[in-house]
């Protein structure tokens, strides 16, 4: 198989093509720019609509519409325009409606900055809309895994009937690599017996809306309930490296998790053992990641391009805060390899505290 | 000759039908239906079946036939 | 002589206040649909204020929300299901304030789609707070107790008029308020739901509706109140018909 040189974000535009998706409606904002703009050239190309929204509400109630049709969409968006679509991610929850996501993060609050960061976790994992609800996040630290990850999220909507979110982030986004591009499939928008296709009169007809009217919620909470927990049982992916025997493992996703790798490798080199864990589903959580952490590993340190730990939770509750936990925390600087070193010294030195995750 | 019936079951009483009808053949009752609403009747006598009761109607009360 | 019975499409009672316009609106449009030979290949989009009900008496699939959104929503179904008819039932709430910019574009993309905004003057499903774009001054809502005041709450808009600047294929005006008016609203939604079928574009159809329980009005005075005032602000006709010459 033969390899291409994309960016992230045309990554993520190709994937979705390939993986059936035939519906985009999105608005532009940087850094995601690019899926839009990659959509606007392929998808008719591929029988499929694309429609650049008025705003990012309208574009997410086009998707609505979509989804409730049996059609895979996806939208994209970046910070303040990812808290755009909170309402419809709500309603299309509501409505147990498969769709994709795209979130490339950028940093800061309000307009923030253009470049890249890792402040949307929150937004992302704990939702920016209101209600029961979670969306299966997939973070990808590569342009491969942009591609994959994103080929893999239209079958888990699918599998759930769930939204579910790519948190990508700038750095990702733009990096170009190269990536071996998932085989092209067709989607048959009429294979469910819950969509929308305009039936006779003498069939039984669907209804998009709330899930929980038409089934009553003593059927629907437990069946709801369940579904979450299943999709937090079974859908938990990372990578560990170099875990085994390690005195310090970093936790980090997305591009912080890049560097960390590189951290891990030259550390060893200087003699001192660091370790990774990298959550690829940072909701759900791979909790079965801390799970049997060996006993040289003596701290935690959360690597996030945040301002405060917004991972650090998570981190915690996956390790029952069995051992201390550090943050090194670059807000709007991408970490650096020696940095990150130099902080796991400090901390083998006794000259950092623990971080007291707010 | 079409006659208009009504299904005061589904009356809301809201008298538009009363108010259109070209005949006053719909009579203003204050009896009330299980919904409890005040119902009409019908003078059939009256009644040409002109349909106007079926249209100013937002309940689907009326049938002409 | 003609027979009148509601159309088979209408499969349960109408879960509307007594005297409410919706009642009447749903049943002109499963008329058309029924007239026209369309009720076998029908999603309706309703919003989620008093249009919602529909979806429990019509035999139709319906989509429902989010606030305001139907006309995007609609887009995007008419999109992927072009063979569709798809339209939207909405208040003015929904179409004309927290929407408008949703039912602005979907007239500027003219998409084939059929709206059908209920022009009641007031939130009605909120409890009667006052309507930015139909509200008329000096109505008295929950909102504006002493009236609309003009200077601080502006006045109504005619949107038809501001949408009669886009080049979309239909737009009118109906009212409720006598037999007459209803055929002349039947015969305007009807040519909506036609223009759909052959493809014209956009058609946005308005209806001056009476919403007794909110304007603490009688249904019979209600209906005046539309035919001696609102009429006056929002006067009946088609305002674009361009049939087909796009």
């Amino acid at each position: 198989m033969d390899y291409v040189l994309m960016k992230g974000n045309e990554a993520i535009a190709e994937a979705a093509l390939r993986a059936g998706c035939r519906f985009y409606a999105g608005y532009p904002i940087t850094p995601q720019s690019e899926i839009l703009e990659y959509m606007s050239v392929n998808m008719e190309k591929r029988g499929g609509i694309f429609i650049q929204g008025e705003n990012e509400i309208a574009s997410m109630s086009m998707l609505y519409g979509a989804a409730a049709c049996g059609v895979r969409c996806m939208s994209s968006s970046s910070g303040p325009g990812f808290d755009l679509k909170q309402e419809e991610i709500s309603y299309l929850s509501a409505a147990e409606l498969p769709a994709v996501v795209v979130n490339a993060m950028r940093y800061g609050l309000g307009d923030g900055e253009i470049t890249a960061g890792q402040d949307s976790y929150w937004v992302s994992t704990r939702g920016g809309g209101h209600g029961d609800k979670r969306l299966i996040v997939l973070a990808p630290a590569s342009v491969q895994e942009c591609a994959d990850l994103t080929y893999l999220a239209f079958d888990l909507a699918e599998k759930y009937r769930n939204v579910v979110e790519i948190l990508s982030d700038g750095a990702v986004c733009q990096m170009i690599e190269k990536c071996y591009l998932p085989e092209a499939k067709e989607h048959d928008m009429n294979k469910f017996d819950w969509a929308l296709t305009g039936k006779p009169r003498d069939q039984k007809k669907n209804k998009a809306y709330n899930v929980s009217y038409y089934e009553g919620y003593d059927s629907y909470n437990p069946r709801i309930r369940n579904k979450l927990h299943t999709m937090f049982r079974d859908e938990q992916r990372w990578e560990s490296f170099m875990v085994e025997d390690a005195e310090i493992v970093l936790v980090a996703y997305g591009i912080s998790s890049r560097v960390c790798r590189s951290a891990v490798r030259q550390a060893r080199k200087e003699g001192l053992k660091l370790g990774l864990i990298r959550p690829i589903t940072v909701w759900p959580y791979p909790r079965k990641a801390f799970e049997n952490v060996p006993d040289s590993v003596k701290a935690y340190v959360s690597v996030e391009m945040s301002l405060t730990s917004q991972m650090g939770e998570d981190i915690i509750l996956a390790s029952h805060g069995d051992r201390p936990l550090y943050g090194y925390l670059t807000a709007k600087e991408l970490p650096t390899v020696e940095g990150i070193i130099d902080y796991c010294r400090e901390i083998q030195a006794g000259k950092v505290q623990p971080m007291e995750v707010i | 000759m079409a006659k208009a019936k009504a299904n005061v079951e589904l009356c809301k009483g809201c008298r538009l039908c009363v108010e259109n009808c070209p005949r006053k053949a719909i009579i203003p009752l204050e009896t009330v239906n299980k919904k409890g609403y005040e119902i009409i009747e019908i003078n059939e006598d009256l009644c040409i079946g002109c349909g106007i009761c079926y249209k100013v109607c937002p309940d689907y009360v009326f049938t002409v036939e | 002589m003609p027979v009148y019975r509601k159309p088979e499409s209408i499969i349960n009672t109408a879960g509307y206040c007594g005297g409410c316009g919706h009642g009447v609106i749903q049943r002109l449009i499963a008329e058309c649909i029924e007239e026209l030979g369309l009720q076998d290949h029908v999603i309706a989009c309703v919003d989620i204020a008093c249009a919602f009900w529909s979806q429990d008496a019509l035999n139709f699939e319906f989509i429902a929300g989010p606030h305001g959104r139907c006309a995007s929503v609609a887009t995007g179904i008419k999109k992927v299901r072009p063979d569709a008819t798809v339209y939207v039932h909405a208040g003015d709430g929904c179409s004309y304030v927290i929407g408008l910019d949703e039912t602005a574009y979907a007239a500027v993309r003219d998409v084939p789609i059929t709206m059908i905004v209920v022009n009641n003057g007031i939130f009605g499903m909120t409890g009667g707070q006052m309507n930015l774009a139909t509200t008329l001054v000096g109505d008295k809502t929950l909102s504006s107790k002493a009236g609309r005041n003009a200077e601080t709450m502006g006045k109504p808009v005619d949107m038809l008029k501001a949408l009669s600047a886009f080049d979309v294929e239909f737009l009118a005006r109906g009212a409720l308020y006598d037999p007459k008016h209803i055929d002349q609203t039947k015969n305007f939604i009807k040519k909506g739901f036609e223009n759909q079928r052959d493809v014209k574009g956009f058609s946005l159809i308005e209806v001056l509706s009476p919403c007794p329980t909110n304007w603490k009005l009688s249904p019979v005075d209600a209906m005046a109140k539309i035919k001696n005032e609102n009429e006056k602000v929002f006067p009946v006709g088609v305002y674009v018909d361009r049939g087909g010459a796009k």
